[in-house]
């Protein structure tokens, strides 16, 4: 190795006593470690908890981003805050808190993306029309098309796909889903009433533009 | 009840998230206004068609794999981020800059600079690479165990499993670019239990897998490079046991929760079986 005498090396370790303090300092870390659960013993207990529910959190991440690739770096992403928060989680549910960070996590990656259908105002005259035209009965003839329910599903906005997603999907209870949106309980069935309103009316208009 | 708080209730009353006592006062309405049970009706049905129409995203599996191995990288950074002073170093660095000025500040001339330049040559030529040395142990040490963890977890224990040394080692002949020594030891307490491939120092090598009681010993084997640290080594890391030693073609790294004295008998026998072969 060819030495280069330049001025980094000459003032970085110039007197030797500096250089007897790095090597003190090099040698004491094993008493950084933590004593209590080894990593491993905690990492097994976090998977065998939480890797059961990784299609309920993909699942839900995929209905909030409506993409693929997003939903995938969201519920990774999700795993890795959870774990690095898995020594507080005392409860029994897992599955409603490991959705709680998927849903947070996957918001925050809405409002960076700046999405514009965070919540429900959204226009009217678009996703209004064609309500009169359509019968329920119309609606429900077509309630069984795959594919038009989901694009109807997508129209909607990020917290109606959610409750939807959670309650019609993963069967969750209203208090559990009060948890995971962060509302109160209350609102939790008004809101499921209008999300399926507002499905339904994506639904007739696009019956209505297919006739 | 009347037809306004039944419609307002309405999705409660389908999901049945509603107390008896309304459930009862809802079913009531239902009975006696057709216009409300019309819509009752229209409502569950399209609730049903909700739950079976939507699609369900299954995660795939490389989702799953890519979760468990960036868990696993968590873990390797956490106890590899509190034993190397990486961070401490332009810290300490910083210090000495500061102090400097006061040192050399007022009275200096180029001879101190020129004796200062040469006992630092003589320090960073000496000391340096004897500070980056356990540092770079622990890290490939964080690396084997994470490695010996994992194969013990994902039920990824070995690509071939046989007792027998002569179909383990064609098999790992064939994958490889060289060809370890592979014996069997179970005479001695330790049976083999089959091989794997794995990556570790930035190159694939081989993992040799071997029984004691209930418990597993992986031995890492890659060819000797040139900057191999020569002497035997043994360290305890995480709670889990280490062995190194090199001979003449090969590094060997031997992990396991077996006590020290097991895994030094193991060195012990496996080296006398090897010089045989």
């Amino acid at each position: 190795m060819a030495l280069l005498l330049n001025a980094e090396h000459a003032f970085g370790l110039e007197d030797f006593e500096s250089t007897a303090k790095i090597v003190k300092f090099a040698i004491v870390p094993k008493k950084h470690e933590e004593p209590d659960q080894s990593p491993k013993e905690e990492l097994m207990s976090f998977e065998a908890a939480m890797l059961p529910h990784l299609d309920a959190a993909h699942n839900l991440a995929r209905w909030l981003l409506r993409n693929e690739q997003d939903a995938q770096d969201v519920v990774q992403e999700a795993y890795l805050r959870a774990f690095k928060s898995f020594g507080g989680f005392h409860g029994s549910n897992g599955r409603a808190w490991l959705l709680t960070i998927v849903r947070n996590t996957s918001y925050t990656l809405l409002k960076k993306n700046h999405a514009v259908d965070l919540t429900t105002t959204f226009d009217e005259e678009i996703h209004g029309s064609g309500r009169e035209s359509v019968s329920p009965a119309t609606i429900l003839e077509h309630a069984e098309d795959a594919e038009l329910v989901k694009q109807a599903m997508d129209e909607l906005p990020a917290e109606f796909r959610e409750i939807l997603a959670l309650r019609h999907q993963e069967g969750l209870s209203y208090k559990e889903i009060a948890d995971i949106a962060q509302i109160p309980l209350g609102t939790v069935m008004s809101r499921l009433a209008r999300a399926r309103d507002k499905l339904k009316e994506c639904l007739a208009a696009r019956i209505g533009k297919e006739k | 009840m009347n037809c306004e708080e039944t419609t307002k209730l309405m999705d409660g009353y389908l999901d049945g998230e509603l107390d008896a006592i309304t459930n009862q006062a809802i079913e009531q309405h239902l009975l006696e206004c057709h216009n409300c049970d019309q819509v009752y009706k229209t409502q569950r049905s399209l609730i049903r068609a909700i739950g079976s129409a939507t699609p369900y995203y299954k995660a795939p599996s490389e989702l799953r794999e890519r979760i468990q191995s960036s868990l696993r990288k968590e873990i390797a950074e956490q106890s590899n981020g509190s034993g190397i002073p990486v961070d401490a170093r332009p810290l300490i660095a910083k210090e000495h800059a500061e102090s400097r000025s006061i040192l050399f500040g007022t009275s200096w001339n180029w001879l101190a600079l020129a004796a200062a330049i040469v006992f630092a040559a003589v320090i960073v030529w000496n000391v340096v690479p004897r500070l980056q040395r356990p540092a770079a142990d622990q890290f490939l040490a964080t690396q084997l165990i994470a490695s010996h963890v994992r194969s013990l977890m994902a039920n990824h224990l070995t690509d071939v499993a046989s007792s027998d040394q002569h179909t383990v080692k064609p098999w790992l002949d064939a994958k490889l670019d060289f060809a370890p020594a592979v014996v069997d030891l179970s005479t001695d307490g330790f049976p083999l239990i089959g091989g794997r491939l794995d990556y570790l120092d930035n190159r694939p090598v081989a993992a040799l897998i071997y029984g004691r009681r209930k418990h597993f010993i992986n031995l890492f084997v890659w060819p000797a490079g040139s900057n191999t640290i020569g002497a035997a080594n043994a360290m305890s890391h995480q709670g889990y046991q280490l062995l190194h030693w090199v001979d003449s073609d090969f590094n060997y790294w031997a992990v396991s929760d077996v006590n020290a004295n097991d895994l030094q008998t193991f060195k012990n026998k496996f080296e006398e079986q090897t010089s045989h072969h």
